[in-house]
């Protein structure tokens, strides 16, 4: 059945031009010879650039316009969203204007009432809905337009390209809402240039140009045939040969074999760190200039506004392989890659060291790095899987460079190449039309491979064998000596700075014991986190026992010197950080990458294994339940490795331990990692000299801690028999020197955007002490906020608490809670007057698993009660209807009970000082 | 041609709900806000009578037996015919909002407009026909008729109205032409004076200004109160058909070029 149906349609407008007060008539034909039929039930997406027809070829269906020539047959009630605003009266009011367009439609009285709610909901404008829409902004208009039009029931709903216009969430509404009319059998004809959109709405496309279809077909097909002819002509180029085809458009590639799109989205194209803009920019942002175009050849030149950059690009088409060469200014090449996207049916990698699938798609927009690492021989080949059997198999090969793998977002779908260009040498890319060709290649690549290797062996064995050979035995000094040169050793202890991978490698008995990054740091500055991989280095060694790393970031303003030295068994680290403008730095991370050898951590309060059952984005972590540690310990497992101590000496109060598993390509590396609490409100670093991490790493002694462990950290204020700990963001209670408390005890946490953070990971300082109080405040990382604590043992069992919150920028805090956790000793629980009840001895295995909770309600007094621990009332006197109380279990790992007060944001916080809890802790003794 | 007629037509019939609802709104909009609401159909003719009445009798001298009637019997409907046809010339320029969403065929605004007008002035009308009526008995008996002759000029009208309406988006010199125009048009119209009050040759352009007979018509039945002469009848019903066939066909020819100039 057909919805509409053109036959031999053109559409020609006369048009008045007035030039120099001459009035002349010229005859346009913006459509010509239309045959176009869309079946009923069906999604048409009409793509083209603008001025090629599409909105008169929309209005031609909607019956806005009827053709000069030809017919259109339209089958069904249309529905047209077309140009913003066309229908609608700016002086009437949304609802007025939904009645009169709706009784157009036909809709009577009755019948409109019905679906007045409906649309008004969907239009989501709150009371605007009563006001004139001439007081509406864009997005609103769209959203009325939007929901009249899908309301009035129609059999054709036309799209012009109306969607752009609205936020995030009003156009994925209304993609919702197109699925499910397609769902009704609806058809639907939609005019977009977000090709996204196209591809995953439409059954069908055509692309229009100059009032003709040129093409028709599948989305995908007709898209990529679109996206690579739009643009300058200037800068477009196309060589086809045996079926593979390659268009150089504006500093993109797209490729296509046998008419079916390889490429996706943006195809291939340069990425380029812009010194002018301090930013990444791409190829596309160039202006090109096609060279040459031989049927083999296609050399172009990109250049930016005033020539401040320039790119060489020379593609070569040669039986079925590609070599694409991309030559720019010496320094820009240092900061230069390039991306080629393909699509998602390429499911399976292979290299000479390995294979592996694609991971599923995990990320909204973000790309995902497979993290191959390095690759043999630069090579590898992706498949394209056995369903899309057309797509040809594809080989990237680059010598000497780095190759990676991403999977984009799963908004855009595709797999991407990516590959540093730092030598000129071009990157070849084979195509493979059946899988046998592709493996025979990649073994006989391997086989050269693996026949290298041996030999490389061989030549180092024959090497010891005649290690007394004159220039061999010079080799063999130089290489010791450049060894030497960038290695420290005492005892067992020996530290390698491997200069070709960017990594410090650490070695026990001459058993490395380091494994991924190894010792490394990393952190997180405009967007991306940085290591010492992406440093420039130098290495001096200053004597025997002292090696200093020169490192530096350029492009950013900012180098680091590591200055390293070994005595026996221990390896010093110092590292200081050198700023040249202010910088914007979140995370400050000091890590130690180790082979999975350990059995056993133990921290100055603590101690467990090291297994891990839970990954999440492929990071298993070990959870703490004291992360305010700077010292941690690791047994190995056998009797081939000692022990390992890493300590951070530097920022003691500010540092949180973790220790995690990482699942990377071919191995799972512990992490041991040390990270700076970096408060948000002082996030930007201005210029100077920072020490960025102390520390040490000791192996075989039993280190003993205690004298710097957090203890010493602590506070501590008490009246006869209750005493109170302040402990950097969380406080203890003691009754005659027992613990009432246990974990985090007395903290506050803020979500987020759906994270929680706690007081307790904040940095803290103590500003005034007195015999029964304490004032200490603390800065936030991650979130704009402060908060000042004031506690005071105002009696010798109550102690008052007062925190007040500073917000320094605007911020989303949904929700904002006060915790005492307590002894699990505590049996019952009471809200005096209401209820009282059992805990259950019963923990949630995770913490975002929901707790065993057994109260939730408003009250201010909660009391948790034991038969041999005081009674502790936990009391809120901040008189608002919106706090609520809640007594719960914590999750496994602290066995606790909660008892929190609560409060929900339903506001964005303006910055400011304001009261977040005032309260009381009553501890009553057993009579 | 004949196909094409029909078939627009009935799609005219199918969107006969939002035909009645455009027309009904057009009234309510004429009339918002005023105080006396229809009576001004009734007042306008009223007054106009009166003063023709006054300038001709008084001041001119003429010696008509029942003056007043006489005017009377022409001027409602050519105050019908002269603000129906200015209201559907401007139509296609006032509601282009309307036409573009091509939900329904574009002829229903004119012809909604018509409609409106007519009801108008049937409201009007059916006031101001007692007097009529008591003046002389007869005319009860022949409001058939009535009806008859009201439909033609409704059709002349539709015909007349769709062309200038169309002609008039294209030459929008039309509107402001129509004005001036149809002051000359109700000189020429014997409506304060008879045809025979005329000797040839200025009697030719009476006898060619098509308004003459529907004019004569209404006359002949509610001031001579007697069965209109059938040479006048026929006359007007053959220049109805004309108009609206010649009307509805520009129309339709101009259509698609219409829509990309509004």
């Amino acid at each position: 059945m057909k919805a509409v149906e053109f036959k031999d349609v053109s559409e020609r407008y006369r048009i008045k031009f007035v030039r120099g007060g001459k009035v002349s008539w010229e005859e346009v034909w913006v459509l010509r010879d239309i045959n176009l039929s869309v079946e009923k039930g069906s999604v048409l997406g009409v793509i083209g650039q603008n001025g090629a027809g599409k909105t008169t070829l929309l209005k031609l269906i909607a019956g806005m316009l009827m053709p000069d020539r030809g017919r259109v047959d339209v089958d069904g009630r249309v529905s047209a969203l077309m140009e913003l605003g066309a229908g609608f009266n700016p002086e009437f009011t949304g609802r007025e204007n939904i009645m009169l367009n709706a009784r157009m439609y036909g809709w009577n009285e009755a019948r409109l009432e019905g679906i007045m709610g409906g649309i008004a909901e969907f239009a989501d404008l709150g009371r605007f809905i009563d006001a004139p829409v001439k007081y509406y902004s864009q997005g609103m208009y769209m959203r009325l337009a939007f929901a009249l039009a899908i309301f009035v029931a129609p059999d054709i709903l036309l799209i012009d390209d109306i969607l752009a216009v609205g936020d995030q969430e009003a156009q994925e509404k209304c993609i919702k809402k197109i699925l499910e009319l397609k769902k009704e059998d609806k058809t639907i004809i939609l005019v977009s240039h977000d090709m996204n959109m196209v591809s995953k709405l439409c059954d069908k496309a055509i692309l229009l140009e100059n009032g003709k279809i040129i093409q028709d077909g599948l989305p995908q097909k007709v898209i990529s045939s679109y996206l690579e002819t739009a643009g300058r002509k200037e800068g477009i180029a196309i060589i086809e040969k045996k079926g593979y085809r390659v268009v150089f458009n504006n500093g993109r590639i797209y490729l296509s074999c046998n008419g079916l799109p390889v490429t996706k989205g943006m195809g291939g194209y340069a990425a380029f760190f812009d010194a002018s803009i301090n930013n990444w920019n791409t190829s596309y942002n160039l202006y090109w200039q096609i060279g040459d175009c031989t049927p083999d050849t296609i050399t172009a030149q990109g250049r930016s506004l005033k020539d401040a950059l320039r790119q060489d690009w020379t593609i070569d088409l040669k039986d079925k392989e590609l070599r694409w060469r991309v030559r720019a200014k010496e320094k820009d090449m240092k900061r230069l890659h390039i991306d080629l996207i393909v699509g998602p049916q390429y499911s399976r990698w292979i290299a000479l060291n390995g294979n592996g699938a694609f991971p599923l798609f995990s990320h909204k927009y973000n790309w995902q790095d497979l993290g191959l690492g390095d690759l043999p021989e630069g090579i590898i080949g992706i498949d394209p899987g056995e369903e899309t059997g057309d797509l040809p198999f594809i080989i990237a090969e680059k010598q000497n460079a780095q190759i990676k793998l991403f999977n984009t977002g799963y908004e855009d779908e595709g797999r991407v190449f990516q590959c540093n260009l730092d030598k000129a040498d071009p990157i070849s890319i084979k195509f493979f039309s059946d899988k046998d060709s592709f493996d025979d290649y990649m073994k006989n690549i391997q086989r050269g491979f693996l026949l290298k290797e041996e030999k490389r062996r061989g030549l180092l064995r024959r090497e010891e064998e005649k290690g007394k050979e004159d220039l061999q035995f010079r080799q063999e000094a130089e290489r010791k000596r450049v060894f030497a040169q960038r290695t420290l050793s005492n005892g067992d202890l020996r530290l390698f700075c491997d200069l070709d991978n960017k990594t410090i490698r650490l070695y026990c008995k001459d058993r490395e014991i380091t494994a991924g990054n190894g010792l490394n740091n990393s952190f997180y500055v405009s967007g991306r986190w940085f290591n010492l991989g992406d440093a420039e280095w130098n290495i001096e060694k200053v004597s025997d026992e002292k090696l200093i790393l020169n490192l530096d970031y350029r492009p950013l303003p900012l180098s680091a010197t590591w200055h390293l030295s070994c005595s026996r068994d221990i390896l010093d680290i110092k590292v200081d950080m050198k700023l040249d403008k202010p910088i914007s730095i979140i995370n400050l991370d000091t890590r130690l990458g180790l082979q999975n050898v350990y059995k056993d951590w133990k921290s100055a309060g603590e101690e467990g294994g090291l297994s891990v059952n839970r990954y999440i984005n492929d990071i298993g972590p070990i959870r703490l339940k004291d992360n305010r540690v700077s010292q941690i310990i690791l047994t190995p497992n056998s009797n081939d490795f000692s022990k390992l101590f890493f300590e951070a000496t530097s920022h003691p109060d500010e540092i949180i331990a973790s220790i995690y598993r990482r699942k990377e390509t071919r191995e799972e590396p512990l992490y041991l990692n040390f990270s700076l609490i970096v408060p948000k409100r002082d996030e930007t670093i201005q210029p100077g000299n920072y020490s960025y991490f102390t520390g040490r790493v000791v192996l075989n002694r039993d280190v003993k801690f205690g004298e710097k462990s957090f203890l010493n950290k602590s506070i501590k204020i008490n009246k006869s028999d209750l005493k109170f700990v302040f402990e950097l963001g969380r406080g203890r209670i003691f009754w005659k020197d027992k613990e009432l408390t246990t974990g985090l005890g007395i903290y506050t946490s803020v979500n987020s955007s759906g994270i929680w953070y706690d007081s307790y990971r904040a940095a803290w300082k103590v500003q005034k002490r007195t015999d029964t109080g304490i004032i200490a405040s603390g800065d936030w990382p991650h979130l704009p906020i402060s908060q000042v604590w004031q506690m005071e043992l105002a009696d010798e069992n109550l102690i008052l608490w007062n925190a007040e919150m500073k917000i320094h920028r605007e911020v989303a805090l949904e929700i904002e809670q006060v915790n005492l956790m307590l002894s699990p000793e505590y049996g019952r629980w009471a809200i005096p007057k209401l209820q009282t009840g059992e805990f259950l001895n019963e923990y949630a295995q995770d913490y975002d698993i929901s707790p065993f909770r057994f109260w939730y309600g408003k009250t201010d007094q909660a009391e948790a009660v034991s038969e041999n621990l005081p009674r502790v009332v936990f009391k809120n006197e901040l008189k608002k209807d919106y706090m609520r109380a809640i007594v719960e279990n914590s999750d496994d790992l602290y066995r606790a009970r909660l008892l929190q007060y609560q409060k929900a944001n339903a506001d964005i916080l303006l910055p400011g000082k304001r009261l977040y809890f005032k309260g009381a802790i009553e501890i009553v003794p057993i009579p | 041609m004949l196909g094409i007629f029909s078939n627009r037509l009935k799609d005219i019939y199918l969107h006969r709900r939002i035909l009645r609802d455009m027309a009904r709104s057009q009234i309510r909009a004429k009339y918002a806000g005023s105080r006396l609401g229809i009576w001004w159909a009734v007042i306008i003719p009223l007054i106009l009578a009166a003063c023709i009445n006054l300038i001709f009798t008084a001041v001119f001298g003429i010696k008509v037996p029942n003056y007043t009637i006489f005017v009377l019997a022409g001027i409602i409907p050519w105050l019908f015919f002269a603000n129906a046809l200015t209201e559907i010339t401007n139509s296609f320029i006032t509601n282009t909002s309307v036409l573009r969403q091509g939900i329904f065929p574009r002829e229903i605004v004119p012809i909604s407009l018509g409609i409106s007008n007519l009801l108008n002035f049937l409201i009007g009308f059916a006031i101001i026909l007692p007097i009529f009526i008591i003046v002389d008995l007869r005319v009860a008996g022949l409001l058939l008729f009535l009806l008859i002759v009201i439909a033609l000029q409704f059709i002349f009208m539709l015909g007349l109205g769709l062309f200038l309406s169309c002609a008039n988006v294209f030459l929008r010199d039309i509107a402001h032409f129509l004005s001036i125009g149809l002051m000359i048009w109700f000189w020429i119209t014997p409506v304060f004076y008879s045809l025979e009050m005329l000797s040839f040759p200025y009697r030719w352009i009476c006898l060619l200004n098509p308004m003459t007979y529907y004019i004569t018509c209404y006359r002949e039945i509610l001031f001579g109160a007697q069965m209109p002469s059938l040479v006048n009848m026929g006359i007007a019903f053959l220049i109805s058909i004309t108009s609206f066939a010649i009307g509805y066909i520009y129309f339709i020819k101009k259509e698609p070029s219409l829509l990309k100039r509004i």
